[in-house]
């Protein structure tokens, strides 16, 4: 057989498989009925079948030994007590381990006695008899022999058919679907990345060959490239779920770890995103529900104290708003205390002595700061404050930004602001002292050409006059370090920035362009303002600039 | 002309390895079913000469998706490959209209062996 290619197959599925035992047995954790044991008892049952055919010992023992446990479970022969969900929470974490073991190296053979033992354990308190469930490897000799059976005297517990299906109704035409490896997505786009670019080429080459033929074939490969790019783009978009649900668990031990209550909410996970933008998005919002669990929620004896129920919400959400997704981590623990920040960052020297309040895009500018606290205590859980510093670091690296809402004594919000893809995006290019520039549309809101009326100083720093509005202005020349241009002429980039309104002053806007984002690992030294860098339709480089750090 | 197959099991990993067995013995797999109301749709759908089903899957279980399909075609050949291997369940699949049962994890000649007898 084909052992490398079972091999992958095998860690796919498996891996859906252990998201589905942890989603299940968080479900019946929380009081869910008869069809997520079924659930869960499924997806035990079908690890158990291809660890079998894999050859893999260990995971087919443990997955025998899971199912067997679960079986009784869906007799109601055991009660789902939190100590056998803690032990079946165990017992998948064992197979986790022991998949992410063998798919690193086919011939290992994990350890999971401890696991097996602990369930046969279970079994035994609860007074049960581990009942051997026989899977000879052969075909019954006496398979036409075998006595008719009753239906009555059926062991064979019928939950897990739906005679509600009856065939003869018209099944829903289930939408035919491929497995195709992610990698290959990957490749696809950046393929059809390398082709929008030489659209981009040839459209130049054809318009001064100026013949018309040539022209009218370009227009149409054109459009065929433009549909090309969306239904790879389209394919490439998963459900936010399937990033936000591996979060369940994690929420779940991390509050009983800190003695907290907590009811975790997952909203809108539906919603798709490129899955570039998801792979990226998982780790930041990791940080954020664990600071909100850590920092923001209280503990049942402080909430009571407050006069509020014991349990806590937390709400990870996401919604969709035109090209972006939104995505909020919404908590009512108790809230960040302007005051606290303020004397903190007093003490630290990083505001104005005469500084009375702060609003609250400082208080994350201030929080986010590597080693600044809100608190004096270091947790375990998740350090000082660690964390929030990484998460605006990336979030601003994909293109998005970080918002904060507070309120103390009643919670806090933080919500991250995301493209919907990363890959391909409309940028404006503009040139200034001999190199092309390209700045994200999404901030964009005009361009005009500077006139000498326009420039004059308000408390010592330049402004831009724009019909009566007094815009802080940016020289992109001065922010790279080169001269003012001798003549004084340029274009003005208007920017709205989430908090404020920008002029940039470049020399030349020279027109608008898709491109393609190609991973950019600044070199030491590197100006922070640069967030990528991408290929023009005239084939040369260029950097992209990162709007919010220039302006 | 080769005996046509329709595949039925909820785990890709187990179509993948049954289909290939069954290719490689110069059968034409001409369907796959994850689930047992897919199953019983498809085998309408495309009338194999052969089913393999499995027992435990979502929405409708094996057992009754035999019990469907031999309702609808009494001539309909199933060979049941799961990993249940309890005799009773074995003794339901072939009362159900299943006419033999191989158990995972199989040997491929196992399987042929089960195929032939069925088909024959």
């Amino acid at each position: 057989m084909n052992a490398p290619r079972y091999a992958e197959l095998f860690r796919a599925e498996a891996r859906e498989r252990l998201t589905e035992m942890n989603n299940a047995l968080l479900a019946i954790e929380r009081g869910a009925g008869p069809e997520r044991v079924s659930e869960l008892f499924r997806a035990v049952h079908n690890m158990k079948g291809m660890s079998a055919a894999m050859g893999y010992q260990s995971i087919r023992d443990l997955s025998h030994a899971l199912e067997a446990l679960i079986e009784h479970l869906r007799r109601d022969e055991i009660e789902p007590s939190p100590a056998v969900i803690g032990a079946l929470f165990d017992a998948v974490d064992a197979l986790e381990s022991a998949v992410v073991l063998v798919s690193g190296d086919r011939n290992a053979s994990p350890d999971v006695s401890a696991a097996i033992a602990m369930l046969e354990e279970l079994a035994k308190q609860n007074d049960i008899e581990v009942e051997e469930v026989t899977m000879p490897t052969m075909e019954w000799p006496s398979l036409q022999a075998a006595p008719p059976i009753q239906p009555r005297q059926m062991r064979y517990t019928p939950t897990l058919s739906h005679p509600a299906v009856a065939y003869g109704s018209p099944v829903a035409e289930g939408k035919r679907s491929v497995r195709v490896d992610a990698e290959r997505l990957d490749s696809l786009m950046t393929l059809v990345g390398e082709l929008v670019i030489a659209r981009g080429r040839l459209t130049e080459l054809a318009r001064q060959a100026a013949v018309p033929e040539l022209m009218d074939v370009m227009s149409h490969a054109s459009r065929l490239i433009g549909s090309l790019q969306d239904e790879i783009t389209k394919s490439r978009m998963v459900p936010v779920g399937q990033a936000f649900e591996r979060f369940e668990r994690m929420v779940r031990d991390m509050s009983h770890e800190l003695g907290k209550q907590v009811v975790f909410e997952l909203r809108g996970t539906g919603i798709e995103v490129d899955k570039s933008v998801l792979d990226e998005i998982g780790d930041p919002v990791m940080h954020l529900l664990r600071n909100a669990l850590d920092h923001g929620v209280e503990s049942p004896a402080e909430r009571r104290k407050a006069g509020k129920p014991p349990t806590a919400k937390l709400v990870l959400s996401a919604e969709r708003e035109r090209q972006a997704v939104v995505i909020h981590v919404a908590d009512d623990g108790r809230g960040i205390d302007g005051r606290t920040v303020l004397e903190n960052a007093l003490a630290a020297g990083l505001v104005s002595p005469v500084r009375k309040e702060l609003t609250e895009a400082e208080i994350l500018e201030l929080i986010a700061r590597p080693g600044f606290s809100t608190t004096s205590k270091v947790s375990r859980v998740s350090g000082r404050g660690v964390g929030l510093d990484v998460v605006a670091t990336k979030v601003k690296s994909l293109g998005g930004s970080v918002e904060l809402t507070t309120a103390p004594g009643e919670g806090t919000t933080i919500t991250i602001r995301l493209p919907v893809t990363l890959a391909i995006i409309q940028a404006l290019l503009a040139r200034t002292a001999g190199e092309t520039y390209a700045l994200p549309v999404t901030h964009v809101v005009e361009t005009m050409v500077l006139t000498p009326d326009m420039p004059s100083f308000e408390d010592g720093r330049e402004v831009l006059s724009i019909r009566g509005e007094k815009l802080p202005a940016v020289r992109l020349r001065a922010k790279l370090g080169y001269p003012p241009r001798g003549n004084g002429a340029g274009h003005v980039v208007v920017l709205d920035l989430p908090e404020r309104r920008v002029s940039l002053i470049v020399d030349e806007c020279i027109g608008q362009q898709e491109i393609v984002v190609k991973p950019f690992d600044a070199a030491r030294g590197m100006p922070q303002m640069f967030s990528g860098a991408t290929i023009l339709s005239n084939g040369a480089p260029a950097l992209i600039l990162d709007t919010r750090s220039v302006a | 002309m080769n005996s046509t197959v329709l595949v039925c099991d909820d785990a890709v990993f187990m179509r993948t390895m049954i289909s290939d067995i069954l290719t490689q013995a110069g059968l034409d797999v001409i369907g796959e079913a994850e689930s047992g109301a897919e199953a019983v749709q498809k085998y309408r759908d495309l009338k194999p000469d052969l089913v393999t089903m499995d027992i435990i899957m979502p929405e409708m279980g094996g057992i009754d998706a035999v019990r469907a399909i031999t309702e609808y075609d009494p001539q309909a050949r199933v060979l049941m490959c799961s990993a249940m291997g309890q005799q009773a369940l074995v003794a339901e699949a072939i009362q159900a209209g299943a006419k033999d049962f191989v158990v995972k994890p199989f040997q491929p000649s196992r399987v042929l062996e089960a195929v032939q007898r069925v088909l024959g």
